[in-house]
């Protein structure tokens, strides 16, 4: 909780049980005796100097969220603990801060200066550190403790440190047990007979004897590149040019196994805890630094890129490659097909443009095997390169025939024959723009379910001239039981505009009053 | 003023241009020309420049669809006409889907485009979409790049079609740029396109009834106006006396061949596509 060092205790309350009771209390308000669980009045009357905020659990998960990944800039694993912790894997980091003891203080001073409170511990196990971070004086937990110093620094630490429920601690305390060496210097049966499996098993958690690993937040990439620097740096230029130094030294490492970048991120810790991160996709992996810098100077100049706030500046850059892909050999100039050299230009552009832009607005389009037309078509952002066809399509059924009897994909095969040898000659079928949601029209016909005369759309009235239909598409069965017919009419007007729209409904069968939409314009 | 003056601002004027144009290239030869229909490309002197802008207003307000189609019958051409590089980048306002709906892929197909040939960009603002036509025009990597712009009017002038101008030429690649929310301006508009076409729906030739009383739609139809046609001097193109921007000329797209209705002119007269200029990719 943030800390006032000169104002008054800070406390936030909740309502639990119908009462205001204090949840979370300020270093200040511990000093003068107030703890979570007193209810509010009580402490008010104690201390009227007292601030007290309403708890609030959402912006609370969002600073610890936020903090985390700020940690990142330790170690790359960082997960949540509860609602009140995070966790970090230090394994083979800890030297590059000077120690275990260096480094937990660094991560205070640090948190400090941006007005956290903070409490570190460290030990084999995440439930030994997690003990010792809330209950214990002794902070730092020696490797492979044996079991003499075990029992000194455990064992006079309360039952809570094992992370039990209250209740259980309550029981427990009845039973005339409150320190952790009281349990752990009893036989284990008996104790999991009347309290539960649960103690004795965060007990061997505690001891280590079982092995339990943290959740990151975000996976350990293979491949990442970083800087630091003793004073924080802030103008575009100067990012810019570690960015490319970050680069060379990424595809160093990518092209000793003959890799190449295809998700990478750019990740910029500022002074004051707030962390940016820049995530680019290339179509083709990349290992030239000078691609990958362009492609990051893209984003910087997006439109919807809020401006670069640098604030007292970054102090950490890391660039990280999320996902390699094995880089095809280069060819020299000797052999350099004109083909070859158009595919990649035309690679390097959709990268480009998804990265300004934005990979779902650069786009490439696969059919879907349905017959609604609004549903015929997905866009796949045109980066996916090779992997398009995603799985949701190929879990579409196919039509009868095509994978199993041979005669009937035969038969299958002649009737797409038929369709392509009739589309040649004929006018299109379907429209060149479709509305994403059909539009209402009034439209008058001779009889309630035969073609129309005259529509009304946009408020503009059009005669029909020439109109083909109705081509009947009934709703997918098996998907909605009750869905709607639709009879679809291609139409010309007296200007010679060409329309489809189609009445929803059969007359007299599913609905009394048909209702007609605008769905498509020919050109 | 006096009128020396004025002549000295002239030239002077002048002289900056031809540095401008210097710096920006020459053109290295005579342009690849897409033929279009016998009755538009004396006008066009031979037809559409392979290296330059093109402009598709609709006529009235309710020919914008007409308008988008024109265009991607031209790039169905430019991209048949270049067969080793056949992919066509569509990008279009994001206003555009809402107003006039989104490009439909099945009707795309049915026009003659094909589907793996297509790249589509959905560009938020007018800004976006005139940058990503200039990025694509200058990589050279595409048949032909085809813009819709929605705001013409706060986004759209000089400045702008002159630079698309100059990224197609450096890529050399045709661009087809459609207004699609200007219309009955198309004479006003001052822009650096070497062409400009108004566009509206023609009504098309009618197949017979096949039980009701009125007859069948027919084939996608097309009233063209050639409203401008700036031929450069490199260009050996016929006299301009042979442009009539008041004629009106009825196109009608068949998409199985990919070409108008105009026996005439096949496609196959356009010069290979290897001799086409590709001044960046080739970096010399």
């Amino acid at each position: 909780m943030r800390g006032n060092e000169q104002g008054a205790p800070l406390a936030t309350y909740a309502k639990v049980k119908g009462a205001q009771q204090l949840v979370c209390v300020d270093r200040r308000a511990a000093h003068l005796g107030l703890a979570p669980g007193l209810p509010l009045a009580d402490a008010r009357a104690r201390r009227p100097n007292l601030v007290a905020v309403e708890a609030d659990p959402a912006a609370e998960a969002k600073l610890l969220a936020r903090i985390a990944d700020w940690l990142q800039r330790f170690t790359p694993l960082v997960a949540l603990d509860g609602a009140d912790g995070v966790m970090l894997d230090i394994a083979g980091v800890a030297h590059l801060f000077g120690g275990e003891s260096a480094m937990a203080q660094e991560i205070e001073t640090r948190l400090a200066a941006q007005g956290l409170g903070a409490r570190a511990g460290i030990a084999d196990v995440p439930r030994a550190a997690w003990a010792l971070a809330r209950f214990s004086k002794e902070r730092i937990a020696p490797a492979n403790a044996p079991a003499k110093l075990f029992a000194q620094l455990y064992h006079r630490l309360p039952l809570a440190a094992l992370g039990l429920e209250a209740a259980v601690v309550a029981d427990m305390a009845r039973a005339g047990l409150s320190r952790i060496g009281d349990v752990a210097l009893r036989p284990r049966a008996p104790i999991a007979a009347r309290f539960g499996e649960t103690v004795i098993a965060r007990l061997d958690a505690l001891r280590g004897l079982e092995r339990s690993a943290i959740s990151p937040r975000f996976a350990a990439p293979d491949f990442s590149a970083e800087r630091r620097f003793a004073s924080a740096i802030q103008t575009r230029e100067a990012i810019e040019a570690t960015l490319l130094r970050l680069a060379v030294d990424l595809s160093v490492l990518l092209q000793r196994q003959a890799k190449g970048a295809r998700r990478l991120e750019f990740a910029l810790f500022r002074v004051d805890g707030a962390v940016r991160r820049i995530l680019v996709g290339a179509g083709r992996p990349l290992n030239e630094p000078r691609a990958i810098l362009r492609l990051f100077r893209e984003r910087f100049e997006a439109p919807d890129e809020d401006e670069f706030d640098a604030g007292y500046g970054f102090d950490v850059l890391r660039l990280s490659c999320l996902l390699a892909e094995p880089l095809d050999p280069a060819q020299g100039d000797f052999a350099r097909a004109p083909h070859e050299e158009n595919k990649r230009a035309l690679a390097d552009l959709l990268d480009r443009l998804s990265a300004r832009l934005g990979a779902r607005r650069v786009t490439r389009i696969d059919l879907v095997d349905t017959h609604i037309p609004e549903f015929a078509v997905v866009a796949t952002p045109a980066t996916l390169g090779g992997a398009r066809l995603s799985a949701a399509l190929r879990a579409i059924p196919r039509c009868a025939g095509e994978d199993g009897d041979p005669s009937l994909r035969r038969e299958a095969e002649r009737g797409r024959e038929t369709m392509r040898s009739m589309a040649e000659g004929a006018p299109p079928a379907r429209p060149l723009r479709l509305f994403e949601r059909p539009e209402p029209i009034e439209a008058i016909a001779e009889v309630p379910d035969g073609p129309p005369l005259r529509f009304k759309w946009r408020r503009a009235i059009h005669e029909i001239a020439a109109i083909e239909g109705p081509e009947r598409i009934a709703a997918e069965w098996w998907r909605r039981p009750d869905g709607p017919t639709r009879d679809y009419f291609r139409v010309e007007d007296s200007e010679g505009r060409r329309f489809w729209f189609y009445r929803e409904g059969l007359y007299g069968r599913e609905v009394a009053r048909a209702k007609w939409y605008m769905h498509g314009l020919f050109g | 003023m006096s009128l020396d003056r004025r002549l000295d601002t002239m030239a002077h004027l002048r002289s900056a241009i031809l540095r401008i144009e210097a710096e920006a290239g020459p053109r290295p030869r005579a342009p690849f020309r897409l033929p279009v229909t016998r009755a538009l490309d004396g006008a066009l002197g031979g037809g559409l420049a392979g290296d330059a802008l093109h402009e598709i207003a609709p006529a009235g307000p309710g020919d914008g669809a007409a308008a988008m189609a024109f265009a991607l019958c031209l790039a169905a051409r430019f991209s048949a006409a270049s067969p080793r590089n056949p992919m066509t980048l569509i990008a279009c306002e994001e206003f555009c889907a809402c107003e006039t709906g989104a490009l439909y892929g099945p009707g795309l197909a049915a026009f003659g485009l094909k589907r793996e040939q297509l790249v589509f960009v959905n560009a938020p603002d007018g800004r976006a979409l005139l940058w990503t036509m200039e990025e694509a025009l200058k990589s050279g990597a595409l048949a032909v790049v085809v813009g819709e712009l929605w705001s013409v009017a706060k986004n759209y002038g000089l400045a702008a079609s002159r630079r698309l101008l100059l990224a197609a030429r450096a890529g050399a690649t045709p661009a087809l740029m459609v207004h699609g929310g200007l219309f009955g301006q198309t004479d006003a508009l001052s822009s650096a396109a070497e062409t400009r076409f108004e566009i509206a729906a023609a009504t098309s030739r009618r197949l017979p009834p096949t039980g009701g009383r009125l007859s069948l739609p027919g084939r996608p139809a097309f009233a063209a106006r050639l409203v401008k046609s700036r031929l450069s001097p490199s260009a050996q193109g016929p006299p301009p006396r042979l442009f009539d921007e008041t004629r009106v000329t009825r196109l009608e797209w068949r998409s199985g061949e990919k070409c108008f209705h105009d026996p005439t002119v096949p496609l196959s007269v356009a010069p290979s596509p290897v001799e086409r200029p590709r001044a960046r990719l080739a970096g010399e």
